[in-house]
């Protein structure tokens, strides 16, 4: 008798799951009720918030998983919140996002935009950090400190399209805060010097015109640059005399002997 | 005692009757936790000569098991046993020793073993009977099915999703375990003509017995008392020999009567922690949970597990409660009672009820749920049936129910 007759039992399992191999995805499907959370990445497809909500959801397509569904039966994927409460990263409609959630997609989290995997130098070369053209922004402007070396550079964010863009970074020895914008705008918090600045051109130095506004601060100096300075205030004190400034009544005042007017709100 | 066969016909055309002298043996199988039913039948195969004849044994082939008799020798129940639409799953040589005759072993089964579609899907939120629904009536797999009833679950419309998965596997791993009705666990499985249910055993337990097995009915008082039961349509022969085995708890039974559970609902970040029975609850507490769950203890935003413990966070917290209900399925077997007897033909599927009659008084007479079924044929024509009954505990309570001298066996 071969083993075969002695199968009295056909096991079902062995029907079920034995009967035709497929793919091999056993390690690909869901868990069944697992409560471990997966790491994804996710096609974008919806921002909820976008109807005047306060919802911060966003419908994502959760790769591998949800490849290849139709298209009417996208308004049914899952929706995930940010990961972090107060937070918010959104993404055009098919950026990729990465997302955490549970093997059936019951539950999960946005996390934020995710990088491409870059298969070849071009990628990297196009759309990465550039860490000359930030050092040389800041140089035009005048706002580089001297310790602004290349592994010290935290950036914490980079993003360019073609409406604009920023970049947020820090030293992270010297707690040397920046933040560029492409419009020429910089914020930068240093250890010895603040410095603020809109507008073009974006070289100082150049003949061109002078249409942007600076302000740099150091332990003892301020200084101003811009077209046009305008202060708007009930009272402006230059000094700490605590006298009043006088200004002329509109007339000759050695012939006529008209008294000094005080300008009212300044003071020295 | 009525003799008979069954014989398969392939693709409607390949008639198996004229070798039935060579069907040395059907098997037809079908239980409530697997829920497609399946069988094999062997068929010797003298010098591979039926294996060249008949080209359609292939798999996807459609077969219909006729049934083959001498006339006046059966009861009219036997004409009820043709199976149609069933699909050949497999064939394989078995004894296939030099010299002799080989015996081909063709399986067979529900079409559903067919379909392993992993196309992913989004199912929008809705009830698991709509879901369940939606996914046997697809016609663009190729075939649907008929869900003939379903009970409505108690879960909450919530969006599913079908991730590399066949439907069958989509439908008992992330739809079936989520069901609950009225608090018990819902199975879903099909009957031998290929129709669906999504009952629980509550529903099940319910409806009236569709056969009675009566043993010895002795005196003429005792045979008019199984006549209490309604919708009948098939007995077994009077005095026939039966031998019954009984089961009372299997190893995950003990540990599910008192099922240790962590609940962490997402939302409002507390924790519930207790122990769920099958149906015990806690009276006069305020804890609003407790209406359902024996809550021991809440507490904000901590987890511990344990081996015997379900934790089940990261999921809805209704779909917890589902998903903690459903798994107490092994307590509704807890109590079984396993039956070989002849076969009088009937088709018997699970999820029916049997009504049993021993004697006047007898503690088991009454009524009890086919878990599973086994039906076998010999080489003579002589058909045995192999049944496992079950008797939810939860069903029924000390005043009403058949185990009047045995209350203490429901959990209330």
């Amino acid at each position: 008798m071969t083993k075969q007759e002695d199968l009295d039992e056909l096991e079902f399992n062995d029907i079920q799951a034995g009967l035709f191999p497929q793919f091999p995805i056993e390690g690909r499907r869901a868990a069944l009720n697992s409560d471990e959370f997966i790491f994804r990445k996710a096609k974008i497809y919806k921002l909820n918030g976008n109807n005047n909500t306060k919802d911060d959801r966003i419908k994502v397509q959760v790769l591998p998983e949800l490849a290849g569904i139709k298209e009417e039966e996208k308004e049914f994927l899952p929706e995930y919140p940010p990961f972090f409460a107060g937070t918010f990263h959104p993404g055009d409609e098919g950026e990729y996002t990465w997302v955490i959630c549970t093997p059936d997609l019951q539950q999960g989290y946005v996390i934020g935009p995710s990088n491409i995997f870059p298969i070849d130098d071009k990628y990297v070369k196009g759309s990465s950090y550039n860490y000359t053209a930030i050092k040389n922004f800041l140089k035009q402007r005048q706002a580089c400190p001297t310790d602004f070396e290349y592994e010290d550079i935290v950036i914490d964010k980079c993003v360019m399209t073609d409406k604009g863009g920023v970049c947020e970074g820090y030293n992270r020895k010297t707690g040397d805060w920046f933040l560029l914008n492409s419009t020429g705008a910089v914020i930068t918090v240093q250890q010895q010097k603040i410095y603020l600045r809109v507008g073009s051109p974006p070289n100082p130095i150049s003949s061109g015109p002078t249409g942007f506004s600076a302000i740099t601060m150091t332990p003892n100096f301020v200084k101003f640059k811009t077209p046009n300075f305008q202060v708007e205030a009930d009272t402006v004190t230059l000094g700490h005399h605590g006298r009043a400034l006088f200004a002329g009544g509109g007339m000759d005042f050695g012939t006529q002997g008209q008294p000094f007017i005080p300008a009212d709100g300044v003071y020295i | 005692m009525q003799k008979f066969k069954l014989y398969p016909v392939i693709n409607g055309t390949t008639d198996f009757k004229s070798l039935s002298s060579f069907i040395k043996k059907t098997v037809i199988y079908n239980s409530l936790e697997n829920g497609l039913p399946f069988g094999y039948m062997d068929i010797i195969d003298p010098e591979s000569r039926t294996l060249t004849q008949f080209e359609n044994l292939q798999i996807g082939s459609q077969l219909d098991l006729k049934v083959a008799y001498d006339e006046g020798s059966v009861g009219s129940n036997v004409e009820k046993l043709n199976i149609e639409d069933w699909v050949l799953l497999r064939t394989q040589a078995i004894n296939d020793s030099p010299g002799k005759d080989s015996t081909l072993r063709i399986i067979f089964g529900h079409k559903m073993f067919l379909y392993k579609d992993q196309t992913n899907h989004c199912f929008e939120a809705q009830s698991n009977d709509k879901i369940i629904k939606r996914v046997l009536e697809d016609k663009t797999r190729g075939c649907d099915f008929k869900l003939v009833h379903a009970d409505i679950p108690d879960n909450e419309p919530i969006k599913r999703y079908k991730v590399l998965e066949s439907d069958w596997e989509f439908l008992k791993n992330k739809v079936v375990a989520f069901s609950s009705y009225k608090k018990t666990p819902m199975y879903l499985y099909a009957d031998l003509n290929s129709n669906f249910y999504f009952n629980s055993i509550a529903t099940m337990f319910s409806k009236n017995p569709q056969i009675v097995l009566y043993y010895s009915p002795g005196d003429e008082e005792e045979s008019e008392a199984y006549k209490e039961f309604t919708n009948v349509y098939a007995t077994t022969e009077a005095d026939i020999p039966m031998s019954f085995k009984m089961d009372i708890g299997n190893k995950n039974a003990v540990s599910e009567m008192n099922k240790q559970f962590i609940i962490f609902d997402n939302q409002t970040g507390m924790t519930f922690s207790g122990i769920k029975g099958p149906s015990s609850k806690i009276e006069n507490d305020n804890t609003a949970l407790s209406k359902y769950y024996p809550i021991d203890y809440a507490f904000a935003a901590l987890t511990s597990s344990g081996s015997s413990i379900s934790t089940l966070s990261n999921h809805n917290l209704n779909d917890a409660y589902n998903l903690l209900n459903n798994s107490l399925k092994d307590f509704d077997k807890m109590f079984t009672l396993n039956i070989k007897t002849r076969f009088s033909a009937a088709l018997l599927d699970v999820g029916n009820c049997i009504a049993l009659f021993f004697s006047k008084g007898h503690w088991a007479n009454g009524k009890w749920i086919l878990l599973s079924n086994k039906i076998v044929l010999d080489e003579g024509g002589n058909a045995q049936i192999d049944l496992v009954l079950g008797r939810p505990t939860f069903s029924g309570s000390k005043s009403k129910t058949t185990l009047t001298n045995y209350g203490s066996l429901f959990h209330r």
